[in-house]
């Protein structure tokens, strides 16, 4: 089809992130700015919760939405003007990791200009930890990359698909080649420890009393 | 089982049963010390892997997505980049009305005189309408000062938003795309218009009398949220 047709919402919905920035950018080429924003709530409402809650685990509650807006319009910008590096959910991580950094820079510095209570006012620590820093959002944040990253793309596969796809070991033993059901476990039980050893390392380290 | 990977799992069979989506903070708030770290590290690796959720146009509606669908959507034909949709955000999580923003600006800029001037050109900054190219450095370094970013970012966020060149004519977004036989060719969009604006046009009533000094301000002011392009330089 030489000349894309708008399409409704249900097969904008099966598009992959990539072909409906490119199917949002023909329809503002060819004028169709009704299509156009209809593919662009359906590329900012399937990310939007998403993003939410990641900055909802790091962030005071006051914060959340525009943040969240914030990070989004990051990620359409790159998305649209072509500085954004590889898949649209891999850059999207890379801006939630660098804006949650942000805040806390912030923070840190607003916390040299302000009374702590007044900054604590208003529900404004993260409802799920209130004594993180901007040291530590990056450190936890290095953790989980570490140990990603030290493992094969084989191992790291099967963490992906047994922990975060929260699947059996059969899908991970069929797609990983030489991958049994026994070693795809001894992967995961690994990664979990190492996880914990870490976090456990970092506490310590936080907290020597 | 450990609690921690009991709650993860939990947590993911919430979150693909289609619903509303699940709530981390029930989850995690079950745990303490290192297993609740252990916990938010688990669910953001897993949020930050998990594919858009499906379209449903009330949820779309009650959410924050949908305003900022719209303000998205004006941001992509502005000549102010996406400050449409960064500016009020970033005012409102440095917690100040526009009135209370413009104050410290004027402030800031030395013009405090002029600070009625001063709120029309911001007012245009997050509507869009004032031509991102114009304002200058020391604007936006205020203004980064103010909302707590740095005047790079807004100064990026404020280009218009035009796609990279297309080689060979062929699609400008083919390097993010995957192949799809639906979509061989994207045409360029259409070029950059001219914006053909005056500061004139945000003086929609007359600069208010006042001493020879406050007088020349407003000229200032003008130079300053309109003189770069005319100028070459912050």
């Amino acid at each position: 089809m030489a000349s894309p047709e708008p399409l409704p919402e249900h097969v904008l919905d099966g598009l992959t992130d990539e072909e409906l920035i490119a199917y949002i950018a023909a329809m503002r080429s060819r004028g169709n700015a009704e299509a156009a924003a209809t593919g662009l709530g359906v590329l900012v409402f399937g990310h939007w919760e998403n993003v939410r809650r990641r900055v909802a685990l790091r962030v005071p509650p006051v914060e959340v939405e525009d943040l969240t807006g914030e990070i989004i319009t990051s990620a359409v910008r790159s998305a649209f003007d072509g500085t954004s590096e590889g898949e649209f959910i891999v850059w999207l991580g890379t801006i939630v990791k660098r804006r949650i950094a942000d805040f806390y820079r912030l923070r840190e510095r607003r916390l040299d200009t302000a009374s702590l209570d007044s900054i604590a006012e208003g529900g404004r620590e993260p409802a799920t930890d209130g004594e993180i820093d901007l040291g530590g959002y990056l450190e936890v944040q290095a953790v989980i990359v570490d140990l990603l990253g030290s493992r094969s793309d084989a191992h790291r596969r099967v963490i992906e698909i047994m922990v975060f796809d929260d699947l059996p070991a059969s899908p991970a033993v069929a797609e990983v080649d030489g991958m049994t059901a026994a070693n795809a476990y001894q992967v995961v039980t690994r990664f979990r420890a190492e996880l914990r050893r870490r976090l456990a390392e970092r506490d310590a380290d936080a907290d020597p009393a | 089982m450990s609690t921690v990977e009991r709650l993860l799992k939990q947590f993911i069979a919430a979150d693909r049963n289609g619903g509303d989506a699940p709530d981390p903070a029930a989850y995690v708030k079950q745990l303490t010390g290192a297993d609740r770290e252990e916990l938010i590290v688990l669910i953001d690796a897993y949020l930050a892997r998990a594919p858009r959720r499906a379209f449903d146009r009330d949820a779309f509606a009650a959410s924050g997505a949908s305003a900022l669908t719209d303000d998205l959507q004006q941001a992509l034909d502005s000549d102010a980049g996406t400050w449409p949709a960064l500016l009020p955000r970033l005012r409102h999580r440095a917690r100040l009305t526009r009135a209370q923003l413009v104050s410290r600006l004027a402030a800031a800029l030395g013009v405090p005189a002029q600070e009625h001037t001063v709120h029309r050109y911001y007012h245009a900054m997050e509507q869009g309408t004032l031509p991102a190219d114009g304002v200058t450095d020391r604007v936006l370094e205020a203004l980064a000062a103010i909302v707590g970013t740095t005047a790079d970012t807004l100064r990026r966020a404020g280009e218009r938003i035009t796609p990279p060149p297309a080689p060979g004519g062929h699609a400008a977004f083919a390097r993010h795309a995957r192949p799809d036989p639906a979509y061989p060719s994207f045409a360029a969009p259409p070029a950059m218009s001219s914006p053909g604006f005056h500061a004139s046009d945000l003086r929609a009533t007359p600069t208010p009398a006042g001493t020879p000094d406050e007088r020349s301000t407003a000229g200032d002011v003008d130079a300053l949220f309109t003189g770069r392009r005319r100028s070459g330089r912050g």
